[in-house]
């Protein structure tokens, strides 16, 4: 109740202090009548009034002190005199705002990123009982050996899943979806329920019964069943089978494998997992839930001996590779295999994101250094007069405090405005998973408090230490070690931002010479079909005759002049390696050949010159002699000074083949690498991935009638036909996102090296007012003071440009792959950003520089 | 920053009591009680503003009197305390502590 009535009584504020002054005149009125009727003198009645004065005023404040806190008053009062007093310097606020958003955004961002990936809780009962389980010999278990595993009675129960795809689609285009095939005891044992029809039963879903049953989740009932409820025992077909729909998985179901997660989930059998009684085929990542007292140590104990056994009983087929049994918590799983990766990026995120908040706070506090140290005058009359050095430093810190949350705010908004920002499609499935909003703030705040401690501490305890008033009186300080480690500090950040800016000249440098270059093949007219076959679709055989029909069919579009097929598109970004020696020959250093499948006549088709021999021909099918034609890297590497044709070569996983034909080198992987030796196998004798390329002399306008032509043939086959030069575009564009990211990073860089200069040169010009003041008032003119300024910043300029450099011509050549036609050392790149640093430092210290120049000898005299 | 006294050597929450017992009598404004006081004790106590105003604040905010504007009896505008119901029992156990109190000091003068 007396919390109820304080909160009244600080509402109703001024009225309660008039009420206040009101009684207390009426108190003090009636004082002065008690006096006269007592026949006080008019001296005694003076004297009387004034003390009651004195009285009346610690009255108020007394009891202003019961209404409310003192402490939110006196928080108050800082507020508004901070608010006030740092809308005088707008420039140090939009500056420091922007730069703190800067790093508060960021850090925001990524910490949320990383907890939406890091802090993704698979949905499941008692998770802390679960763990995944892996055999020494491979990642996964195979189906026969899980089965043993799951009765052996180590676990209370072991469930198997395994990801894949397959196109769905009765009619008409078919579609990918991806898939979980999970043995029929995974929703059971994992406590899952369905929020519509129901999951799996272990009875109905006996992997020899090959059930036909499908549960799916929220998202592709709402996308693909239109979210009806009665779409319960609807069929849908897999990969060629039709599966009843049985279930709809809750809205707020999370997937073991992260927050991808598939769409389609179907019972075991071997209709989904063809390797399903091969025992000698690792095809299941399996999931146990630990008996009720078991430890997980105990657990991997008990799996080694099991698969001992196994190796024992199965000794032909089991190679455990001096891999342990791993156990592990279950929510590690969408990590496996690629847990350095993950960790790695999570780390370098994390340092980065860290790092560019650090250096804002760096730069924030300098300005506000600075500042003290202008205000130096009004901080030491306050400590005088007895404010108390902590209440300096409170009201200090609520200044800084203000514009850290003006940076937050800021920080925020560049994190919601990431939502309209364009993102490759990889990316962009987390940032729908990232919804920003009111979770945001959570993150934000601790990023906030910490800023605001850093930026604002230091400077006030700096400001206000003890003999300060002293200090002041003897003139202020000149450059101390202080000021040296900050102009080192800004001389790093100039060094940083030098080596990003050549960087970004570089990239662009060589985004102009790319186009210029020739990249072997030829990328105005082409035209190419992907084909999005799943894994019961065309296979080997049918596979390459699928191929020759559809050759044959394009190749008579009007206007397409050669069809072909092979198993990549060159620069189109799915290129591939394998290992390889020449027949008899295992010893040769160096490259490792890549090996591709392609059709008759592809060379011709994509204009790749052909330097001896012949291409494939459709003789060249399965049950020919095997064939091969290589690149000229590749005649030059293995058979130098040879004729290479008539020679067998062989790979790791092929027989060996006869070279028939060497043909010039072009770009596969990027347009900047460094020549490699390829071999091509002949695609009939070796079908892989299909990929049609056509020559048209103007492709855009034949791709519907490409498009066309394949559905004549097969019209459910996914497919998806474009120009060469577009499916090309994608490296394209990772060069260009690649370099539009490190321009921007170059940019933020720049920005708070500038800002770290500006508040260094603002402090030094601040603590030398007293000198400057008096060479101005024995002679020294405006422009001079300001030359000296500026030349002074020329010299950390010029240090920073020149530690920047060198660092620079240790690192461009790391990144020589992205630079095509262009020297990593390239004197325009460096000398282009050199000039650009140079010129951003001088406008940096350009507004510290007059006003020291333009101070008025006689006020800067009177600090003295 | 504590309630200062004028009265030499009033034991911490004195006032208080002392007020809660003066409108005990009836409903008075400041000034009255301030008299009161002084009278009744022969100008010992001499209560000023900066003491009596902050403490009928806290009695105020905790709810043991309440204020009420009226017309003193030269028609001028005062406002009159009264206690309530909790300041009566307030009053109680304050009187009972402060009777403790001073009998346990005059215990130990005597040992």
């Amino acid at each position: 109740m007396t919390y109820l009535r304080r909160l009244v009584y600080w509402l109703r504020g001024r009225r309660a202090a008039a009420d206040l002054q009101e009684e207390l005149q009426f108190h003090r009125d009636m004082v002065e009548r008690d006096l006269r009727l007592n026949g006080a003198t008019r001296a005694d009645a003076t004297r009387v009034a004034h003390r009651t004065l004195g009285n009346t005023m610690l009255a108020r404040e007394e009891a202003r002190a019961i209404w409310v806190a003192p402490w939110i008053d006196a928080f108050w009062q800082d507020v508004r005199h901070g608010a006030r007093s740092l809308a005088r310097s707008p420039a140090l606020v939009i500056v420091s705002a922007l730069s703190l958003g800067l790093g508060i955004g960021l850090n925001t961002i990524l910490f949320m990123g990383i907890s939406t990936i890091y802090g993704h809780q698979p949905t499941m009962v008692e998770p802390e009982r679960v763990v995944g389980v892996e055999p020494g010999y491979a990642n996964q278990f195979s189906y026969p050996d899980y089965r043993d595993l799951r009765s052996s009675g180590i676990f209370m129960d072991a469930a198997g899943f395994r990801t894949g795809g397959l196109n769905l689609g009765a009619s008409g285009r078919l579609t990918p979806v991806s898939l979980l095939v999970v043995t029929a005891n995974y929703f059971d044992m994992l406590g899952i329920r369905a929020q519509i029809g129901r999951t799996f039963t272990a009875a109905e879903t006996a992997a020899e019964r090959e059930p036909r049953l499908i549960v799916v989740t929220a998202a592709f009932w709402r996308n693909w069943l239109r979210g009806d409820p009665a779409a319960i025992g609807e069929s849908l077909v897999l990969g060629g089978e039709p599966f009843t729909v049985v279930g709809v998985l809750p809205d707020d179901y999370r997937a073991i494998f992260g927050w991808i997660g598939p769409q389609i989930y179907a019972p075991v059998s071997r209709l989904t997992l063809s390797a399903l009684d091969e025992r000698g085929t690792p095809s299941l990542s399996v999931l146990a839930r630990l008996q009720p007292n078991a430890t997980t140590s105990q657990a991997q104990a008990a799996v080694t001996g099991f698969t001992a056994s196994l190796e024992r009983m199965y000794p032909d087929r089991l190679t455990s590779k001096g891999r342990s049994v791993r156990v592990f918590p279950a929510q590690a799983m969408q990590f496996r295999g690629a847990e350095m990766g993950y960790s790695a990026a999570r780390v370098l995120s994390s340092i980065t994101g860290g790092l560019v908040l650090l250096i804002a706070c760096v730069n924030v506090a300098g300005l506000l250094m600075a500042r003290a140290t202008e205000r130096r005058r009004e901080i030491a009359v306050r400590v005088a007069i007895g404010a108390g050095r902590a209440r300096v430093v409170q009201s200090m810190l609520v200044e800084s405090m203000l514009l850290v949350v003006t940076g937050g705010v800021i920080g925020l908004a560049m994190a919601l405005a990431i939502n309209w920002v364009p993102m490759p499609s990889e990316m962009g499935a987390l940032r729908n998973v990232m919804t920003p909003d009111g979770r945001l703030v959570p993150y934000a705040i601790p990023f906030v408090l910490f800023t605001a401690l850093v930026c604002g501490l230091l400077p006030a305890l700096r400001a206000t230490r003890k003999g300060v008033v002293d200090h002041v009186r003897q003139g202020g300080e000149g450059v101390t070690p202080r000021t040296r480690m900050r102009q080192a500090l800004v001389i790093g950040q100039l060094a940083m931002s030098l080596f990003l800016v050549v960087a970004t000249l570089l990239l662009v440098r060589s985004q102009i010479r790319i186009s210029q270059i020739d990249v072997g093949f030829d990328l105005d007219h082409g035209i190419v079909a992907r084909f999005g076959l799943d894994q019961r679709q065309y296979l080997n055989d049918a596979r390459a005759q699928f191929a020759e029909r559809l050759v044959e069919r394009i190749a008579q579009v009007p206007g397409v002049s050669l069809a072909s097929v092979a198993n990549i598109v060159p620069l189109g970004g799915d290129s591939l390696l394998r290992s390889f020696h020449p027949a008899g020959r295992t010893d040769i250093p160096g490259t490792r050949p890549s090996t591709y499948s392609v059709g008759s006549d592809y060379f011709r088709t994509l204009g790749i010159r052909l330097l001896k021999g012949r291409e494939f021909h459709s003789t060249d099918r399965m049950g020919a002699p095997a064939v091969a034609i290589v690149n000229e890297t590749f005649a030059r590497t293995y058979f130098p000074g040879q004729d290479v044709i008539g020679q067998r070569v062989q790979t790791a996983d092929e027989p060996e083949a006869d070279v028939i034909g060497v043909v010039r080198d072009h770009r596969i992987g990027t347009i900047g690498e460094a020549p490699q030796s390829v071999i091509y196998y002949a695609f009939a004798q070796r079908p892989r991935t299909l990929i049609v390329h056509a020559r048209a002399a103007s492709p855009d306008g034949l791709v519907a009638s490409v498009q066309r032509a394949i559905d004549e043939i097969d019209a459910t086959v996914p497919v998806n036909v474009q120009t060469l030069r577009s499916a090309t575009s994608l490296e394209m564009n990772m060069r260009r996102l690649g370099t539009m990211l490190i321009g921007a990073m170059g940019s933020v860089g720049l920005f708070l090296a500038m800002i770290g200069l500006y508040g260094v040169m603002s402090y030094v010009a601040a603590s030398r007012t007293a000198e400057v003041g008096i060479r101005m008032a024995l002679g020294a003119s405006r422009p001079r003071i300001r030359r000296e300024m500026l030349l002074r910043a020329l010299k950390v300029v010029t240090r920073g440009v020149v530690l920047g450099a060198l660092a620079s011509l240790a690192m461009t050549p790391l990144f020589r792959t992205f630079l095509a036609g262009i020297s990593p050392f390239d004197p325009v790149a460096f000398a282009g950003a050199a000039i650009l640093l140079a010129l951003v430092g001088l406008a940096a210290s350009y507004v510290p520089a007059r006003r020291s120049s333009r101070l008025d000898p006689m006020r800067a005299l009177r600090q003295l | 920053m504590g309630v200062t006294n004028d009265a030499p050597e009033l034991l911490p929450g004195t006032l208080d009591l002392l007020i809660l017992r003066t409108l005990q009598r009836g409903a008075m404004h400041g000034y009255g009680i301030a008299q009161h006081l002084r009278v009744t004790s022969d100008d010992v106590l001499q209560v000023g503003e900066s003491s009596l105003y902050p403490a009928l604040q806290r009695l105020l905010v905790n709810g043991w009197i309440t204020g009420e504007w009226g017309l003193s009896d030269n028609n001028r505008r005062a406002r009159y305390y009264s206690l309530t119901a909790a300041g009566r029992k307030r009053l109680a156990v304050e009187r009972k502590g402060f009777d403790q109190m001073v009998l346990a000091i005059q215990r130990v003068l005597e040992a």
